[in-house]
């Protein structure tokens, strides 16, 4: 392009100065403002909330079973911890929960099982816990607050705690006999050495 | 053609560097050939970006499935329309149409300034391309929408420009298809219209950061910058409205805002604009506020960009689940380093930033545009804040918070209206000062007006004070803006003889931006009305009905008179035939409908939803269709009755035309005919 | 004047809409209650399984004999506060609303303050500086346009 640009000779603009005056603060209360806002971000990026807990010691919660039994998940320190998020509204779990019982039965004694109850309705959970006969500790995860603590995604999702109370895996979506196998026997053998 | 594609993308990056550069040297030290060049640089890296733009759309209308974005975002089956669209599918291709519009946004608008602003106009471009060259590095470094599908020696597959180690070119047969809810009408031109409001608001910014580098602080800014912040605001204005159309259409619950953190994201720089294109009008007029619309336009561009982050960086949760991705920590790289450049360069220029003039009284037009910016600032920061909510409280007390939509009605609501009383008492007011009296005057037939709406509602409509108030608000405005009209027209009459008709005409015809303001002020009106009305009178009901059963709602009776299965070029309908009469008449059979998208892979969205709807003036019948049973013999239904629902549209409508009417290029002909004192003409 | 229109803005911002309402109690609760899973989405226009699970309890609760209060304050302490929509108004949550309201009455006070400071300093320097005068009154036609300038004069000076 052979264009040629021929501006009109404006002089230089220069006011004369004058002090910063009360814009000074509209400006600082701004750049204040603003870094209130950076900061938020600044920590939403360093704690992404779509994590699980993968590791270290796990979030203690407190329960009050439909039995009526209160406890603690740090109660059984000392004892690898199954912890696993369900509702009687999730299709899926269904398909876990015989797989859960099962272990339960098998491995009661050396592991512990804890079932806790997402966004549910007492009735609708007694029927469920009843169908398929759930003899381990169930109880309703009040306020999700222990939802919340693990970073679940959505139920089904199981959470492995080993005897030091450390969160060691979790599993997403309904778990298989296989893999249930898999993680117990991982558990077991780590607080066994 | 992915390689021309890359190609190009690349050279776009280098065009553009080399063109900030340029340009700011040249700028600087007032060399107009480096500010050519820098210039060329652009347009070139307009085209550039053209190129590698319609070599995605090529990828796509292609199907070529070697490309990895085309394997996830398109399938054989996918209509041709949806495959143009499948480019702002995804989020590759989402940044590589950002830096198209930028490209052609700022080639228009050089093109167009470039003589007139031989100071600013290098700033401006180095500007633009600094901008441009961040959202092409996107492209190249975290999401190349040209990326290969490459099958690993371990099997899995990957996407990559470049040969991984040891692996090979994979093509898998078919796509795993466009994401069902964007296929849909609405949903392909409202992102389209909102990235061209986000983008098109670099603009503003570009001026306002040039004039402070160039140190040309004078009202010229505020004069030209206009055309340049209304363009973007009237397509960010489609582009919001649109995506609440295709909520209230798609996602089958009735309502059309939900205050989600992506329609937030939209809406709070939608806020600062508008104060923005308010508050130039005061600076070009009065020579105040310089400090404030400087920081309003980089505050429009800033907010843009901050939405982007929230919305893509998973920082929060959102229903427009988005995919999470490393373009969050990039993004929020460029924010800090905006930020502190801009508040650098206003500490600097700061001196001479002071207003020309002082404000008169009070009681004057000028103090009214303060006034209503202060609210729309403050309802955009309420709005980002109620947004971030959850993170605060997360990071203080452990429980991420819900903030929904009672918080935000609460919150926003009143500001909203008290935004809306401006709306009417502004206009009535002189530049500089107004007495009392004239202000009594002028408003006593709006004032009329709304006591005669207020009364009229109470005795016949309703006795709740929620709705009662907006309406006698919004009717305060609309009697202010019949007013505008009337004595604009009467005191041209009295000086013409003209009949009330042309007066009308030629007084809007010369004062286009104040008329046009006044249309989109009536359209703004049609939208609040809307919104009360709807929510503070909705009906709905849920009910399941066997075949030849009715439910009734608000006088109308729905009668299920079954089930069809449809057929789709990549989906299964099954439409559910619904017949609605109210009293006596029929009013028609409705059909919403649920689609079910043949198996993609990797997807399990479940079927999308499809309202069937009946619309006029005074309410809309809305029928969800929920699911059937006992094949077909029973269906699951919710019914809405949402009241003035299409006033909202039309609401947006009239903004837009009178938007266009203020931008509008009227022939400088036309103006110097009405000059001459000729007796009436017949309006034409 | 300015009192009674600055009186009529705050009374204004102190308007809170309210949600739509009902005679039914059942219809009223749904509209005050949240899903906890979804985004914005009322409970009784929600299709979700957990939603309608919570809707077969409020209908079994309120036959029972509880208050729409109660039932509440239940589902609160079973769900968590998302189910109100919006931040309990205790605690820290508190300063979800405090801010907004700081923002808006420092927002219109800094307003206030400056016209008043700029209306102040103006009648001190009556009469108007030149730059003042220059500007063209309430119009935006082309400044040499008289006749218009007239028309609108008129308009303003009505």
């Amino acid at each position: 392009m052979s264009e040629t640009v021929t501006p009109p000779s404006v002089p230089d603009v220069q006011p004369e100065k004058r002090s910063r005056g009360g814009s000074a603060l509209f400006i600082g209360v701004l750049a204040l403002a603003g870094l209130a806002l950076l900061a938020v971000f600044y920590y939403g990026v360093l704690n992404p909330s779509s994590q699980q807990i993968r590791s270290g010691a796990a979030p203690d919660f407190e329960i009050t079973t439909f039995d009526g039994e209160t406890i603690r998940l740090s109660d059984f320190r000392g004892m690898p911890v199954v912890v696993n998020f369900w509702a009687s509204w999730c299709v899926t779990c269904r398909d876990e929960q015989p797989i859960l019982e099962d272990a339960w039965r098998r491995y009661k004694g050396r592991v512990m099982f804890i079932g806790l109850d997402y966004l549910d309705q007492e009735p609708n959970a007694l029927a469920y816990l009843e169908e398929f006969d759930v003899t381990y500790p169930n109880g309703p995860d009040k306020g999700s607050r222990a939802y919340a603590a693990f970073n679940v995604q959505g139920v089904p999702e199981t959470f492995f705690i080993d005897a030091e109370g450390n969160v060691q895996g979790f599993h997403v979506g309904p778990i298989t006999y296989q893999q249930l196998e898999e993680r117990i026997q991982a558990l077991l053998s780590e607080s066994g050495s | 053609m992915a390689d021309l594609g890359y190609i190009a993308l690349l050279l776009a990056m280098v065009a553009s560097a080399y063109g900030v550069v340029t340009s700011l040297i040249g700028g600087i030290r007032r060399d107009e050939l480096l500010a050519l060049s820098g210039r060329n640089a652009l347009y070139a890296a307009a085209g550039l970006v053209t190129i590698a733009t319609v070599a995605l759309w090529y990828l796509l209308i292609a199907n070529d499935f070697s490309i990895d974005y085309v394997a996830s975002h398109s399938e054989r089956a996918l209509p041709l329309f949806y495959r143009f669209s499948a480019l702002w599918g995804g989020q590759a291709g989402s940044l590589l149409l950002w830096g198209f519009m930028l490209a052609i946004y700022g080639a228009v608008m050089v093109s167009f300034i470039w003589r007139k602003e031989p100071r600013r106009g290098p700033y401006i471009v180095a500007i633009l391309l600094a901008v441009q060259f961040f959202f092409l590095a996107l492209n190249v470094f975290a999401a190349n929408p040209f990326d290969r599908l490459w099958v690993l020696p371990d099997g899995s597959t990957t996407g990559a420009m470049f040969r991984p180690e040891g692996a090979a070119l994979f093509v898998p047969a078919d796509g795993s298809g466009l994401n069902p809810l964007l296929q849909n009408y609405w949903m392909v031109g409202h992102p389209v219209f909102l990235l061209l409001g986000y983008v098109g608001l670099t603009l503003p910014m570009a001026w306002a950061v040039a004039s402070l580098i160039s140190g040309q602080l004078d009202d010229g800014w505020a004069k030209s910058v206009r055309v340049w912040v209304m363009v973007p605001w009237i397509f960010l204005s489609i582009g919001i409205l649109m995506g609440s159309q295709w909520a209230y259409m798609e996602l089958g619950w009735g309502g059309f805002w939900a205050w989600d953190p992506v329609e937030n994201a939209s809406f709070i720089p939608w806020l600062t604009a508008t104060a923005l294109i308010h508050s130039i009008i005061i600076q070009q007029q009065r020579g105040m506020l310089k400090v404030w619309n400087v920081v309003l336009a980089f505050l429009s561009f800033w907010l843009v960009i901050i939405g982007t982050f929230i919305t893509r960086s998973g920082i929060i949760d959102s229903v427009h689940a988005f995919a999470l991705s490393e373009v969050g920590p990039l993004f929020l790289g460029f924010i800090i380093f905006t930020f502190f450049g801009f508040l650098a360069l206003v500490w600097w220029r700061l001196p001479d930033l002071e207003s020309d003039t002082e404000l008169d009284s009070m009681l004057s037009r000028e103090s009214a545009f303060l006034f209503v910016n202060v609210l729309f600032i403050v309802a955009a920061f309420v709005t980002l804040f109620g947004t971030i909510f959850p993170i605060i409280s997360e990071a203080v007390t452990g429980d991420k918070i819900a903030v929904g939509p009672p918080w935000f009605n609460k919150v926003d609501g009143p500001i909203f209206l008290a935004i809306l009383f401006l709306m009417a008492v502004g206009p009535l007011l002189g530049w500089r000062r107004t007495s009392p009296e004239m202000l009594k005057r002028n408003l006593a037939f709006p004032v009329a007006f709304a006591i005669a709406i207020f009364t009229l509602l109470l005795m016949m409509v309703t006795r709740r004070w929620v709705p009662l108030v907006s309406w006698a608000v919004s009717a305060l405005v609309v009697g202010a803006i019949i007013w505008e009209f009337y004595r604009g027209a009467r005191s041209r009459r009295k000086a013409t003889g003209e009949s009330w008709l042309t007066a009308l005409a030629r007084v809007m015809a010369r004062n286009q931006r104040r008329y046009g303001g006044y249309i989109v002020h009536l359209g703004i009106v049609f939208i609040a009305v809307a919104a009360t009305t709807t929510t503070s009178f909705q009906h709905n009901l849920k009910a399941s009905l066997q075949i030849d059963e009715s439910a009734s709602l608000a006088g109308y009776t729905f009668t299920f008179i079954g089930l069809d299965q449809e057929p789709g070029p990549n989906h299964t309908s099954m439409v559910a035939n619904v017949l609605v009469t109210k009293g006596n008449e029929t009013v028609g059979v409705l059909r919403p409908r649920m689609n079910f998208y043949s198996a993609i892979s990797g997807r399990d969205q479940g079927p999308t939803t499809e309202v069937g709807l009946h619309t006029n003036l005074r309410e809309d019948v809305y029928i969800v269709f929920n699911g059937w049973e006992s094949n077909g013999q029973l269906g699951a239904f919710e019914f809405f009755v949402n009241p003035m629902m299409l006033w909202m549209w039309l609401g947006g409508i009239v903004l837009v035309i009178g938007a266009t009417f203020a931008l509008w290029p009227i022939p400088k002909s036309a103006a110097r005919r009405v000059r001459a004192p000729v007796v009436a003409q017949p309006a034409s | 004047m300015q009192r009674i229109l600055f009186a009529v803005l705050i009374s204004l911002l102190l308007i809170a809409p309210v949600a739509a309402q009902s005679d039914d109690p059942y219809e009223q609760l749904l509209k005050e209650l949240w899903c906890p899973l979804c985004n914005g989405i009322r409970l009784d226009v929600c299709e979700q399984q957990v939603c309608e699970q919570m809707r077969d309890l409020i209908r079994q609760e309120l036959d029972a004999g509880k208050t729409p209060e109660e039932i509440k304050a239940e589902f609160v302490d079973l769900y968590g506060p998302v189910v109100l929509g919006e931040p309990p108004r205790e605690g820290f949550n508190l300063l979800a609303w405090v801010i907004p309201v700081i923002l808006v009455v420092a927002g219109l006070a800094a307003a206030v303050v400056l016209t008043r400071r700029w209306s102040a300093q103006t009648a001190e320097d009556e009469p108007m500086a030149g730059a003042v005068a220059a500007r063209a009154p309430d119009i935006e036609i082309d400044e040499e346009d008289e006749y218009l300038a007239r028309v609108e004069r008129e308009v303003n000076e009505l």
